[in-house]
């Protein structure tokens, strides 16, 4: 079985790791993703309430989207931090971080 | 190895959202805290929001290819537009039932996997969930016969082509040893270059070709296995589901099957065989499609003969085999999507009032007239006359076949085309209208909605209640395209070309 997810669309930066773990990753959040994060969850709890207020159930509503939101925020902000490690997104933040943190 | 999983974040996505809203309709609306409230808008706007988050994760990075990202930001937005439908038709036919809404993003992630599939396992195991999704949404309507009809038709009938497909798959599997489609292809050119033959390998192409086909409600699958009574079942269960889920059935599969019956072709055996076959069921499906529909007394009706029809038109695009023909096909997929939704946005609408036959529609361009320009505009469009969208698609789609050396089939498609606009002269409508004018008043069915909509006396004066602003915003935004885009299609032509480019790579 062929794992190499990079096998259809190679990288077009440098790759700073082929296969991080979850640690690197969230760990290399930059502020965007974080605030990618927030506003996905934000807007998730903002629609969360306002659909509950007609059947009136705003809080339970609102920590339903909350959590989509939380879930979707957090996938959406590791997808992107991981695509800059291994090389799919501009990294140029990272390349220097990474030179510094991770260099044997 | 757990960032393999990336590549399938929407998917991943989408099933936890579901299992979330499905944990959260079950247990609130079964809470006597609160008064047991119905729960479709609040699970519909969760639904429409998870639906909404998938988008972001198409980075096209970790997707197979461009042609998968475009099938699949299209299968999103039709399912959003589908489920923005939902919000106010239910609470107008009282329909509570909040698991109608869940059950819409459910079928949505098979089809995803669908569309990315590259393995015939894979593929399959995709079309099952989809399937079984279907056959609980069309028959969710529990107290209405005509939906529980509805669902058992498509259970009975579905679980056929599923068994043919599957049988195909083994075969291939059985004659190669190989169900990735990558090798797959490369066995199959090797076979073309060496002039071998293997019965197993054909025979297993032609069973997933008929599967695929009945999959799609392509002619001649669309009817039933019983010649006795020769009853299609296609327009049946379009017409027993509620008007949202027809919506849904009417364009959801027909993106996700025609994306993978078009990957099968390009990286299987493209033979003649195969060819001859998409090209015989996309005429006899525009044929059938067309006359079918002008017998049709009920509104639903003709716009399922209709899906038909146009489900054929767009097959001429993957039967040609070229790249012209995929950026025919998508063109004519993106086209179509938005027309069906304006359709049936509409027609939910008119539910609502009570609307079901064609001829209450006599007083709805005195009532409303500007759902009556916006239903006429659509119906034009869907008849190909410029310089509304659906001309552009039909367009691309018969200079694809004729680039292709498909000369009898551009000439089918244009005649039947005109067979939609066209008058059938029904002799027993002389004696109910009289006079010379009954010739003019003859069926056709997209003019004849217009012409019933401004021109004939109304039989029952209905009072249309206004559309809600859900729907309102979805018609607009997709009017507004099929009556605009012919001023600046370039864009939509150079995506298509793109992701077409991308699966022939």
């Amino acid at each position: 079985m062929n794992t190499d997810i990079t096998a259809s669309a190679k990288p077009e930066y440098p790759v700073l790791d082929r296969n991080p773990p979850f640690t690197r990753v969230v760990g290399n959040f930059s502020t965007l993703d974080y605030l990618r994060f927030v506003t996905i969850t934000g807007v998730s709890v903002t629609v969360g309430y306002l659909s509950g207020i007609k059947p009136g159930i705003k809080g339970p509503s609102m920590v339903t989207g909350g959590l989509i939101g939380l879930m979707g925020g957090f996938m959406y902000a590791y997808q992107n931090s991981a695509g800059r490690i291994m090389g799919f997104f501009p990294n140029e933040d990272e390349l220097g971080v990474f030179k510094v943190v991770w260099t044997h | 190895m757990f960032n393999l999983f990336l590549a399938v974040s929407p998917e991943i996505f989408i099933i936890n959202a579901t299992s979330i809203l499905l944990i959260h309709g079950v247990v609130f609306s079964t809470s006597k805290k609160y008064d047991y409230p119905p729960l479709v808008s609040n699970v519909g706007w969760l639904g429409l929001l998870s639906v909404t988050i998938a988008h972001f994760f198409w980075n096209n990075l970790f997707r197979r290819d461009n042609f998968t990202y475009f099938c699949q930001i299209l299968l999103l937005l039709s399912t959003a537009g589908t489920i923005s439908m939902c919000f106010d038709s239910s609470e107008q036919e009282r329909f509570d039932a909040f698991e109608f809404i869940v059950l819409i993003p459910l079928p949505t992630r098979s089809m995803l996997f669908m569309i990315s599939a590259h393995d015939s396992i894979a593929m399959y195991l995709a079309i099952e969930p989809q399937s079984l999704c279907f056959y609980v949404i069309a028959a969710s309507k529990r107290k209405s016969e005509f939906s529980t009809e509805a669902g058992s038709k498509y259970l009975i009938l579905g679980a056929f082509p599923s068994g043919i497909l599957l049988f195909g798959c083994s075969m291939i599997y059985g004659s190669t040893g190989a169900t990735h489609f990558d090798q797959l292809a490369k066995i199959l050119t090797g076979y073309e270059i060496t002039g071998a033959r293997s019965s197993g390998i054909f025979m297993g192409i032609l069973f997933i070709a008929v599967g695929f086909l009945f999959k799609i409600t392509a002619v001649p699958f669309r009817a039933a296995i019983s010649l006795l009574t020769l009853y299609m079942w296609a327009p049946d269960i379009y017409e027993g589901s509620p008007t949202p889920v027809t919506a849904f059935l009417s364009i959801a599969p027909k993106i996700s099957i025609s994306a993978n019956i078009s990957r099968v072709s390009i990286y299987g055996s493209y033979g003649a065989t195969l060819q001859q076959i998409f090209f015989f069921c996309s005429i006899a499906s525009m044929i059938l499609g067309a006359l079918a529909a002008m017998a049709q007394t009920k509104v639903k009706r003709p716009l399922a003969h209709s899906s038909i029809g146009h489900v054929g038109y767009i097959r001429t695009g993957f039967s040609c085999g070229t790249i012209e023909g995929i950026q025919a096909l998508l063109i004519g997929l993106f086209i179509y999507a938005l027309m069906t939704i304006d359709a049936f946005a509409i027609v939910s609408a008119l539910r609502q009032t009570r609307v079901k036959y064609i001829a209450d529609l006599g007083a709805l361009a005195k009532t409303n007239p500007i759902s009556a320009i916006t239903f006429s505009i659509t119906m034009f469009s869907y008849a190909g006359i410029p310089p509304l969208a659906g001309f552009c698609s039909k367009f691309y789609l018969f200079f694809a076949a004729l680039g292709c050396g498909a000369y009898f089939l551009a000439p089918v498609g244009v005649v039947t085309s005109v067979i939609g606009c066209w008058a059938a002269g029904r002799l027993p409508r002389v004696s109910q209208f009289g006079g010379p004018k009954a010739v003019l008043r003859a069926p056709f069915y997209y003019i004849r909605l217009a012409k019933r909509m401004f021109f004939d006396t109304p039989r029952t004066w209905i009072l249309y209640e206004p559309m809600d602003r859900d729907k309102s915003l979805l018609l607009a935004m997709t009017s507004s395209f099929i009556t605009s885009s012919f001023l600046y299609p370039s864009p939509l032509f150079s995506v298509t070309h793109q992701m077409a480019l991308s699966s022939y790579l």
